[in-house]
């Protein structure tokens, strides 16, 4: 099967070059009149060009062969990361101003049949979500407080939480608070754990939406 | 008129590189010299990105558990095609930055990018941001640690740009939250970029007539073999299969294309930014700094103009278009120079028969008067063959150009008219120079294939041979004309060569 791949991909342009090469190397001489526009390919100056070219490249094996590690071989991560809504700025049941502009549509249309859908109306019920708020806690130091905006033109899409810390490996303490209520409310979600680490191990804490919790993966 | 133009040297860093250049003009010949070539090897390396890049597109699996296999498969159980292939993908991107920063390199140490060729310069280096971003991309696909680390790092950066909401390092912090679609995404990315590529391409050369962009065949097959050749000798292979439980280890790098990531060790992903967006604009603004005084441009004798074209066809840069006769003359055309893309090189003079065209610093007749009074100078040197030499200010620096006078120090059987450029040179200018008591005519020109305006040696070779027009009329006898390709650097080679044209000259009398 390979015998045939490397057949297929340089043996035979190898070949075809070759004879195309010493057609034309033969079609010249017997011109034997002026210059042609494509002169046999000069074989001597090819191998030259060709270890010019390789000792011209050749940095670039070298350069790709240098090893880089961005953190220490020691480091151990902690990760927060996940996707959390938070609860609506002012409440506003949408689906029941749908239903009642539904029903005024229907009644106008009968009673007009010049109604229009006011849009407008649906628009007013505020869309807007709280930011979300993660305290981290590890044996005791506080790591992470920070707010999440909503994401999305009018904030009412969900938040997006990411932090990456650097930790001593071995057994921690985790404590984590989730706010999504909003400035002064208690804390919706919390989570007091240990995790353990080796080195180079990456533990995530996240927001796990069927059980609803905080959790350390 | 204004004061006549004078010539300078070539600057310390010029004539440092072109002495690198040089002995490779003597292993491979000028004509095949890849320094020569870089932009085309260049484009050429791109060509082979592509099509490789398709073949391996045909075998890779675009999702989150499947790229890694895929890649892998190819390169293991299809070593002999798509392993190949593999590798040739990546050591010609690996080329590409290579070509590309000499080609920079080249082009800023010679002087070849100010003026007329600002767009080249700015347009290469929105080029220099695509290829970064296609290598990083590319990387990303394979997903074993090394892409692992550079996905990491580049979101890192990606991230600390406003206008990115979401964080994509999300998509990294555990295996469920990798999607296929990122994989759809990076890939669309890494194609598009050599879309972009070509297209900034076409503006790369848009100002440029007959750009070359095509290495001679020598050099293309060159490139292949070398290519073959590293692709057996080192073979690109996969690492391990990234891990999104462990934190990246030490990983073999490509630092042609990752060299910025070990800066975020030090500096936030903001101030990287920063520090490339700032360093990107000092590279596009260096056409402007410093500016070096500018030649007047060529002027256009109207009267005299009979649109035939040709100063449009040779001039390098596209400064010259046609338009409507405007004078009532019984021609259709006139000729017409755009003021900011001439470069003064003169080599619309040398296409043109009918004094229609000329640089109000160096005009045709005072470059004729010049002709006259050296020959006048040599005929009363009494016996000895004699050598009228018209040099390319940018080739060899020798006597005759340093001072202006046309002399050369211990040479009194020659005299010496330098042009800005050796495609100046008409074929009157010749026949003027070939007078009856002159024995010969030697033409210095830049070496071959690298000409400071681009083509001039070409076209004047052509004149020479008899097939580009104004063609040097055939009753002048060719044995007289010798022509040498030199470089800034090649001074000596100048002498030797000219010495030896007037031995030849003795032999045969």
């Amino acid at each position: 099967m390979w015998v045939a791949g490397v057949l297929l991909a340089f043996i035979l342009p190898v070949i075809y070059i070759a004879i195309k090469e010493w057609r034309s190397r033969k079609a010249s001489e017997k011109d034997g009149g002026p210059p042609r526009k494509k002169e046999p390919l000069n074989w001597s100056a090819l191998a030259r060009v060709s270890v010019i070219l390789f000792v011209l490249i050749l940095p670039s094996v070298w350069l790709s062969d240098i090893s880089y590690s961005f953190y220490r071989k020691e480091d151990a991560a902690l990760k927060v990361a996940f996707k959390l809504s938070g609860s609506r700025v002012a409440d506003c049941e949408e689906a029941d101003l749908i239903k009642k502009e539904g029903e005024r549509y229907r009644r106008e249309l009968k009673d007009t049949r010049q109604v229009k859908m006011s849009m407008s109306k649906l628009g007013r019920c505020p869309r807007e979500r709280n930011p979300v708020t993660v305290e981290l806690y590890m044996d005791g130091k506080k790591l992470l407080d920070k707010s999440y905006a909503p994401t999305g033109l009018k904030k009412d899409m969900a938040s997006y939480v990411f932090e990456e810390f650097l930790i001593e490996p071995g057994t921690h303490r985790v404590e984590a608070k989730l706010y999504r209520s909003g400035a002064g409310k208690p804390a919706d979600f919390s989570l007091d754990g240990t995790v353990g680490s080796k080195p180079g191990e990456i533990r995530v804490v996240r927001f796990d939406e069927k059980e609803g919790a905080l959790l350390i993966e | 008129m204004g004061e006549k133009r004078e010539f300078s040297r070539a600057g310390f860093a010029e004539r440092a590189w072109l002495a690198i250049e040089g002995p490779v003009n003597g292993i491979v010949s000028s004509e095949y010299n890849p320094f020569y070539y870089l932009g085309a090897i260049s484009i050429f390396f791109l060509w082979i990105i592509l099509v490789t890049g398709v073949y391996l597109f045909l075998f890779y699996d675009i999702s989150a558990r499947g790229a890694y296999l895929s890649v892998q498969s190819l390169t293991v159980t299809q070593w002999y095609l798509g392993g190949v292939m593999r590798s040739f993908h990546r050591y010609a991107s690996d080329g590409l930055i290579i070509t590309m920063l000499l080609h920079a390199f080249r082009c800023f140490i010679t002087g070849r990018y100010r003026h007329w060729r600002w767009l080249a310069w700015v347009s290469g280096a929105a080029m220099a941001w695509v290829i970064w971003i296609g290598g990083i991309f590319g990387y990303w696909m394979v997903w074993d640690e090394r892409g692992k680390l550079i996905a990491t790092l580049s979101a890192r950066m990606l991230e600390s740009i406003p206008i990115f909401g979401l964080p994509l390092s999300l998509n990294f912090a555990r295996a469920g939250n990798l999607t296929d679609q990122l994989f759809y995404i990076v890939l669309f990315i890494h194609f598009s970029t050599a879309f972009f590529l070509f297209i900034l391409i076409m503006l790369h050369i848009t100002r440029i007539t007959k750009a070359v962009i095509n290495p001679p065949r020598v050099v293309a097959y060159g490139m292949i073999l070398a290519l073959l050749a590293l692709s057996f000798m080192k073979p690109a292979i996969s690492g391990s299969p990234a891990d999104l439980k462990r934190l990246s280890e030490a990983v073999p790098f490509d630092w042609l294309f990752m060299f910025i990531f070990p800066f975020l060790n030090w500096v936030s992903g903001r101030a990287l930014w920063g520090f490339i967006v700032a360093a990107t604009l000092i590279f596009a603004v260096v056409p402007w700094l410093g500016r070096a005084r500018r030649k007047p441009p060529a002027k256009v004798t109207l009267e005299n103009c009979t649109g035939c074209e040709l100063c449009m066809e040779d001039c390098p840069y596209q400064a010259i278009t046609m338009r409507k006769r405007t004078d009532g003359m019984p021609y259709p055309l006139e000729a017409v120079v755009v003021d900011k893309r001439c470069a003064s090189c003169g080599l619309c003079v040398g296409a043109c028969d009918y004094k229609a065209i000329n640089l109000p610093d160096l005009p045709e007749e005072s470059v004729k008067d010049d002709i006259r009074r050296l020959v006048a100078e040599l005929k009363d040197k009494g016996e000895g063959r004699k050598v009228m030499v018209f040099a390319c200010a940018k080739g060899p620096w020798i006597d005759g150009i340093k001072d202006g006078k046309g002399g050369l120090n211990g040479y009194d059987w020659a005299r010496v008219v330098a042009l800005p450029c050796i495609g100046m040179l008409q074929p009157s200018m010749l026949s003027m120079a070939l007078d009856k008591d002159i024995d010969g005519v030697f033409i210095a020109s830049c070496a071959h294939g690298d000409c400071h305006f681009r083509r001039g040696n070409d076209w004047l070779s052509g004149r020479l041979a008899g097939f580009r027009p104004p063609v040097v009329k055939k009753s002048l006898d060719r044995s007289r004309i010798g022509l040498q390709y030199l470089s800034a650097v090649e001074g000596d080679a100048f002498i030797k060569e000219l010495t030896a044209f007037r031995e030849g000259l003795k032999a045969r009398s």
